[in-house]
């Protein structure tokens, strides 16, 4: 007898276990800076048709036609972009925002990504960049002998200089929006790329067209729930005990099966 | 003698393919949008045999169990759960199969339409939906089912109701194909965007199932064991007379 009922209960494991890899992966991240929450997406696999025979002498009506499925496999894990709380830093470059965008960054390779972690810093030649050294985009350079920086909610960079006591402004921060940022794909590193399922995305000043703020002084929180992803665990677990249970009974009955001739 | 060994033999087979079905269920326990598989023997030709004994002939029988799973928030614009009843209609990429779905975890793929996550296309009522993705705005479904993106009308999700579910045909991605059944275009659906439906697959149910499928399994093995050993008796003390 094929152990077809073995076999699901182990792709059933396995999908728990996808679940169990993925909820360690939030939980891992739960203090990242503008880390955004995942979740695995299962769905059934095909289904075989059967013919099971009847018991009886045969005088019977046709047999049966069962639909037997082959388990369950994991097509997508999704990303939930919903706000981070915030924490206070007080680091005149470190920003946050608040409500819909993406941060763009210059990467090495020359491409752009997109990132809601806001934790800037100046390179050596004074250039606002990442924590890794992605410049940000559009490029805003601080001059040396900048006093006091300060980034307004529409994401005005402005400086006062050495025995000035005038604001001059330096630049712009640009977010990036998209109409469909579940198809963003990640990159590690709390940066997203672009793909044809997101779109390109269109640009513009913090506060307008539906874009969120800045928040200068701040940092986005994670949005990891931790009492929701440890509940999540709890539930794959238990559901990952049931199939396994399963795989021992399919066994149990496989001998049962093999004890018929003693 | 024969006959009740055979029974056994096909008791076992049944309970075999039941052990299957409730096991797929399990595996599909946090499937969305799945629907649980419900088995059930069904006894036919009842009557007395020519020792004055009840006779039946069983077979197995399977159906989908169509209630709504729980409804699940998860924020992304493109999940959708109908809230009552009522089925989303999708469409493989090969071959001209309709399916039927209350998975409504849907994504922009090729092209730029609207997909389930395995790749097949969603129907509106005017056929694949376009998401405009380039096009400024946010993604917004009404609870007609109608999509917007911005100010721009892309398409109206086409549901279905079905009368008679338990003639569909089960296919992969939480689906059903009409089999029997004759799907209607639904005036009234209400489409909740943001939302999944999750399994309903209730876990304490399946095990109880599993248990109980074991233990027959191996009391119909006793039962062949015992009526092998009365034969084997018989032949061998008739071969002593």
């Amino acid at each position: 007898m094929p152990p077809r009922a073995l076999q699901t209960a182990a792709l059933g494991m396995q999908t728990q276990q996808t679940r169990v890899d993925n909820i360690a992966n939030n939980l891992a991240n739960a203090n990242t800076t503008g880390f955004k929450r995942s979740r695995a997406v299962f769905q059934d696999l095909l289904y075989q048709n059967v013919q099971a025979d009847g018991a009886g002498e045969g005088t019977g009506a046709e047999p049966a036609e069962l639909q037997i499925g082959h388990g369950s496999t994991t097509v997508a894990t999704m990303r939930n972009f919903s706000q981070g709380g915030f924490t206070k830093t007080g680091n005149s470059l470190n920003m946050a925002i608040n409500g819909d965008g993406f941060f763009q960054v210059r990467r090495p390779d020359g491409s752009l990504a997109y990132t809601r972690d806001g934790t800037f810093t100046l390179s050596s030649n004074g250039n606002i960049v990442t924590q890794t050294g992605m410049q940000v985009e559009p490029n805003i350079n601080v001059p040396p002998d900048a006093m006091e920086i300060d980034i307004n909610q529409e994401g005005v960079v402005s400086a006062r200089l050495q025995g000035e006591s005038e604001m001059i402004e330096l630049g712009q921060i640009e977010l990036a929006r998209f109409s469909n940022k579940n198809g963003l794909r990640a990159v590690g590193g709390n940066l997203y790329e672009k793909t044809e399922a997101s779109g390109e995305p269109f640009l513009g000043a913090p506060g307008r067209n539906g874009m969120g703020t800045v928040r200068q002084g701040f940092l986005e929180k994670g949005n990891v729930e931790v009492v929701k992803e440890m509940t999540n665990l709890i539930q794959a677990q238990r559901t990952y005990e049931l199939n396994s249970k399963m795989v021992k009974t399919s066994d149990n009955m496989m001998q049962t099966a093999n004890n018929v001739k003693r | 003698m024969l006959l009740r060994l055979e029974n056994a033999a096909a008791a076992m087979n049944a309970l075999r393919h039941s052990q299957e079905i409730t096991a797929n269920n399990l595996a599909n326990a946090n499937t969305t949008g799945y629907k649980r598989d419900r088995f059930f023997t069904e006894a036919l030709n009842e009557r007395l045999d020519a020792e004055r004994a009840p006779r039946s002939d069983r077979r197995l029988q399977q159906v989908a169990d169509i209630s709504p799973g729980a409804i699940k928030q998860t924020e992304n614009p493109l999940d959708v759960a109908l809230g009552g009843e009522g089925f989303f209609e999708v469409r493989p990429e090969e071959g001209d199969a309709t399916h039927y779905t209350r998975a409504g975890h849907f994504t922009v793929g090729k092209e730029g339409t609207l997909r389930t996550p395995d790749g097949r296309q969603v129907m509106g009522e005017g056929g694949p939906i376009q998401i405009p993705v380039d096009e400024s705005g946010d993604i917004n479904i009404a609870k007609d089912g109608t999509i917007t993106v911005g100010d721009q009308q892309v398409g109206r999700l086409k549901v279905v109701s079905v009368d008679n579910p338990a003639q569909m045909e089960r296919r992969e991605g939480a689906s059903f194909v009409a089999g029997g059944a004759t799907p209607e275009p639904m005036d009234a659906p209400t489409v909740l965007q943001g939302m999944v439906e999750t399994s309903n697959v209730s876990p304490v149910e399946e095990m109880t199932n599993m248990i109980q499928t074991s233990r027959q399994y191996e009391a119909q093995q006793r039962s062949l064991q015992a009526t092998n050993d009365t034969l084997s008796r018989a032949t061998q003390d008739l071969g002593q007379l």
